[in-house]
């Protein structure tokens, strides 16, 4: 039985192969046409909260936009940054995830025009002019959650293979690696964990697998010369924050590879007013919500003192594992909160 | 008149596929002038329509306009239709409902388990004849979805269709006894639609429980509409964080005004721990 309750498909892309894979790999439910996606996704009154017990699975072609400039202060990279979006909607459920306060529907769009994002993303790698250039998939999703699905991976890991100069970050919350391992490592090719302590992913990180589950799977990657970045974002303030995230590092890092690390990066909760206000309207009963949040320029965040508060402490006990060299902090302007 | 209990509007085309619903659950005739008739019991009401788009519409937003103050509330319409494929007397959900007209379609999300297919659903302004389409044919659901949509959400608002005729065996007149003993021989699965939509509704409304408090501190002082919203806000928070307790913290002075009391509330909350 799949995963999803529902198939829809654009009848423009019914008949491509990776389309017709799909359907027959979730055999049992419904298929049902539609015209363009926008007229499942996009409909105003709908629940996001209501969907995302059960989502459907959108298949669509995207016609434009395949390739956009990262915010500034997203990720690693100078600036010839990019992030590229071919799945809308993760099937994890973090209640601080900003995906829940942008989009109405919680179906999963896939954009199964590959090739467009392909081509697009030659012509960007090209136009930096043989300059380090970085690509971050998994703006709107988790890039590996759906690989079995999607085969997402192991369509682009030889695209960017070709690019040695072009870096692909993978963002994930998953421990869905076998596409990865499948292959000899690509040092280009980033896989960017996201942990956060075990008292968050419990309260918060529904429908993630487990610590150590990732831990082994981020192990794994690292033992066969995957490079392996680690995200600790968005950082979560609760009164045993220092210990709980204190316990986090020393766990993490004494079963990683410190010195194969390619980055680590921390970055703290932020989100546009208008996403913030519609979770809340969602999750009213939520205790994440209900503390004191201040918003300035539109932007939704700790008070000021708590940001600093914790960003310092949380800065002090992770360089006690890693070099600085490695460290960054994300500093979104409008952090993506995933 | 309607009750805070309801919960569940249905809508029918005609009153012999409303009739063994009326009998099953026993529902009794919404008294006074109305444009249409009415029929309730506990959380349901139920309204007979009319054949065709315009009669649903209207219907639809007859009723809409009966409860709009109840809070949120789920739909179903629900009757015969005509199908190309599936045999006669076998119930189906409409996933997509397309009007022929306008192209319109409307995806229901299929949240709920029920154990009995889905199917596209087209709605024409004239009896088909052809069935082109794999799927069913009804008058109504298109214009039903159209107007519940401005009140309600998708994954409440769903179309439940008995197949009355197909391929096989085209329209033709009706009796009246055909079309009640096929809503009655699916009156389990309806019973079963109407238990999960009302359950999906109590659960909706828990969340949007109005706090107690509210109307007594907005009797005491005058409260703008915005300060009247940032009220609704910090009460929610605070019952929020600290539960049933929340209403002994809250401290009223007479000296106070609405925006120095707002102020002080939101200092209490401001104060409260961050707990997960
Ligand atoms: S934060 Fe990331 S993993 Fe969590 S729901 Fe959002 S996209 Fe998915």
């Amino acid at each position: 039985m799949s995963r999803f309750s529902a198939l829809y498909v654009e009848d423009q892309c019914r008949d491509f192969p990776r389309v017709q894979k799909i359907i027959k790999a979730c055999s049992g439910i419904p298929v049902i046409s539609c015209e363009r996606y926008g007229e499942v996704f996009n409909l105003k009154a709908q629940n996001f909260r209501l969907q995302k017990r059960q989502p459907g699975l959108i298949l669509a072609k995207k016609h434009q936009t395949f390739v956009l400039a990262a915010p500034p202060g997203y990720g690693f990279g100078n600036q010839n940054s990019y992030y590229f979006s071919h799945l809308l909607n993760c099937p994890y459920d973090c209640r601080y995830c900003f995906l829940q306060g942008m989009y109405r529907s919680a179906h999963y769009v896939l954009f199964v025009n590959y090739e467009d994002f392909e081509n697009e993303i030659e012509k960007t790698i090209q136009s930096c002019e043989g300059e380090a250039c970085y690509f971050y998939s998994g703006y709107d999703s988790d890039s590996l959650a759906f690989e079995q699905y999607s085969q997402f991976v192991s369509y682009f890991l030889p695209v960017f293979q070709r690019h040695p100069q072009a870096v692909l970050e993978l963002r994930t919350k998953s421990a869905q690696i076998r596409n990865l391992l499948k292959n000899d490592p690509i040092q280009n090719i980033v896989t960017a964990m996201s942990f956060s302590p075990e008292a968050v992913t419990q309260k918060l990180e529904h429908r993630i697998p487990s610590l150590s589950k990732r831990i082994e799977a981020a192990k794994k990657l690292q033992q066969k010369g995957w490079p392996i970045a680690l995200r600790f974002e968005p950082l979560i303030y609760h009164v045993n924050y220092k210990q709980d995230y204190q316990r986090l590092f020393q766990r993490v890092f004494s079963e990683l590879d410190v010195d194969q690390l390619h980055s680590v990066s921390m970055g703290l909760f932020r989100m546009p007013q208008t996403f913030f206000k519609n979770i809340v309207k969602l999750y009213p009963d939520e205790r994440l919500f209900a503390s004191h949040y201040t918003t300035e320029n539109g932007i939704t965040s700790y008070p000021e003192d708590i940001e600093a508060e914790m960003i310092s402490t949380c800065e002090n006990s992770i360089l006690e594992y890693i070099p600085k060299h490695i460290y960054y902090q994300c500093k979104l302007d409008c952090d993506d909160s995933k | 008149m309607h009750h805070h209990q309801d919960m569940l509007n249905i809508v029918v085309a005609s009153i012999h596929e409303a009739r063994p619903l009326i009998d099953h659950y026993a529902m009794a005739k919404l008294q006074g002038a109305h444009p249409f008739i009415i029929y309730t019991r506990a959380q349901l009401t139920l309204i007979i329509s009319g054949l065709g788009k315009i009669n649903a519409a209207a219907a639809t937003g007859y009723l809409q306009a009966l409860s709009l103050d109840k809070g949120m509330m789920a739909w179903l319409n629900l009757g015969i239709a005509g199908h190309r494929t599936l045999e006669i007397g076998q119930g189906f959900m409409a996933h997509r409902v397309r009007d022929d007209a306008t192209g319109k379609s409307y995806y229901s999300p299929h949240i709920y388990p029920f154990p009995f297919p889905s199917s596209d659903l087209t709605t024409v302004d004239q009896v088909e004849h052809r069935y082109e389409n794999d799927g069913g044919y009804d008058m109504e659901a298109s214009a039903y979805y159209k107007i519940a949509l401005r009140s309600s959400t998708l994954e409440l608002i769903h179309c439940y269709k008995i197949i009355s005729d197909n391929r096989q065996h085209p329209v033709k007149k009706m009796t009246k006894e055909t079309i009640i003993a096929l809503i009655n021989n699916r009156l389990n699965e309806i019973a079963n639609i109407l238990k999960i939509l009302v359950s999906e509704v109590e659960e909706f409304r828990k969340l949007d429980r109005s706090n107690q408090e509210y109307h007594e501190i907005t009797q005491r002082w005058h409260f703008t509409e915005t300060q009247k919203r940032q009220l609704n806000t910090l009460l929610q928070r605070g019952s929020v964080i600290y539960g049933k307790s929340f209403s002994s913290q809250i401290k009223y002075s007479s000296d106070q005004t609405a925006k120095t009391f707002l102020a002080h509330l939101k200092q209490t909350l401001a104060a409260s721990k961050w707990i997960l």
